[in-house]
């Protein structure tokens, strides 16, 4: 993978990295293109919310509509998938901030000037461009950060729900009847709980792996064909995007449903 | 899995601010957007809910004052009958009793007139008698003195 992406650095001037760009340090933090971009997506969303929520109004105006489409429908769907109102509106505002955050963060992403606009380091030959602003799911860190959100919620949903102990015992139990009985559920016990972290890698690789095809492919057209191409494959990756978005908040709300389920 | 880590450029403290993000993010809009909007949300829910409510009751008002409208009008349509016919008994007492009294006055009329007729043609017989008694003597007097 490391060889791959050297190469294609060093051959064609098509430049594909994994790790982001780092613009400098903030108290020893790195601040990152991706991360700039996150907060341009978080200024936008919140500026948003508070243009529509300060004006709330009985009889909505189109704005109010289409955010009361959204919220109300999710908030139905999640109350329709959990059984419960009162685990709805527990978990709602947790789902449909990882839907908005993700989504708006993936759509600035395909900004213009986002991975164009930036400066130019190193001289001559081995001169690149360190961009101001990069789509933040191609930023691994992200992904992670959202899958240990939502992995997080999860387990902390089961144990509210059950107990420490009952939510434990779906993973590590000795239950049965016979010896056979007994290893056999804790082998069962053990897998239930590999595949609950193997979740983590799914959940944060999805993300990553989805923009960062986008972003990768969206480069190589913009290198062979600049003005005709990028344009359906936009098009395609503000569908991904919205998409990739939708199916980390439901496949959350999936697990916070298979959590929250009584052992059997 | 150190290369892998660098490659990725896997950084816990980004993890970490982006965590810290999320839960800025979760919490503003958790206050400017989901209170305010779920809030309207259900207060139309509630408002529409009290529409039909009302409604209901109205059209079970309108229901029961129709059924009471119908028995106001039955009850008026008898007692209508029944005035017309009582008026319709009462004038045809009186249409009755106005006949009677005509025919009574008719009759008393056509004797009267019967009674004068005959004392009229008395008279008549009686003047005519004395005055042909008179042409006679005047007759008997011409002729005789055409004699004498």
């Amino acid at each position: 993978m490391l060889s791959f992406v050297q190469t294609a650095q060093a051959s064609e001037g098509i430049s594909v990295k994994l790790s982001p760009y780092v613009l400098g340090e903030f108290f020893g933090v790195p601040i990152t293109a991706t991360m700039l971009t996150i907060w341009l997506a978080m200024v936008i969303l919140v500026c948003l919310a508070i243009l529509v929520g300060k004006n709330v109004r009985a009889v909505p105006n189109k704005l109010q509509s289409i955010v009361e489409m959204l919220i109300g429908g999710l908030y139905d769907y999640t109350t329709k998938t959990l059984e419960s109102p009162e685990l709805a509106k527990k978990y709602f505002p947790v789902l449909m901030t990882i839907f908005l955050f993700l989504l708006s963060m993936n759509w600035v992403g395909l900004l213009p000037g986002v991975a164009s606009i930036g400066i130019y380091e190193g001289h001559g030959h081995d001169s690149h461009l360190i961009p101001f602003f990069y789509p933040p799911a191609t930023d691994l860190n992200v992904a992670i950060a959202f899958a240990l959100i939502a992995m997080f919620v999860i387990e902390m949903a089961g144990i509210v729900a059950l107990g420490v102990w009952k939510y434990g015992g779906k993973f590590i139990t000795f239950k049965g009847r016979s010896l056979g009985d007994r290893l056999i559920n804790f082998l069962v016990g053990i897998i239930e709980l590999i595949s609950e972290l193997g979740r983590l890698v799914s959940f944060s690789f999805r993300l990553f792996g989805n923009i960062f095809a986008g972003k990768t492919l969206l480069t190589v057209a913009i290198f062979f064909l600049p003005l005709i191409l990028p344009i359906p494959i936009l098009a395609y990756e503000m569908f991904v995007g919205f998409i990739q978005a939708g199916v980390f908040a439901f496949l959350t709300l999936i697990f916070i449903k298979l959590a929250v389920a009584e052992p059997h | 899995m150190e290369q892998l880590i660098h490659a990725f450029g896997i950084d816990t403290k980004l993890i970490t601010v982006q965590i810290i993000n999320f839960g800025l993010l979760l919490a503003v809009l958790s206050y400017f957007l989901y209170k305010p909007i779920l809030k309207v949300l259900n207060e139309r829910e509630e408002q529409i809910k009290q529409g039909i409510k009302d409604a209901e009751e109205a059209s079970k008002t309108k229901a029961e004052a129709n059924k009471e409208k119908q028995i106001v009008l039955t009850k008026a349509h008898d007692e209508a009958g029944d005035i017309v016919k009582r008026a319709k008994d009462s004038a045809d007492q009186s249409a009755q009793t106005i006949i009677e009294e005509a025919n009574l006055k008719a009759v008393t009329a056509v004797k009267e007139a019967e009674k004068k007729g005959k004392e009229i043609i008395e008279q008549a017989t009686k003047d005519s008698e004395a005055e042909i008694a008179r042409t006679a003597i005047l007759a008997a007097e011409k002729i005789l003195s055409q004699k004498a």
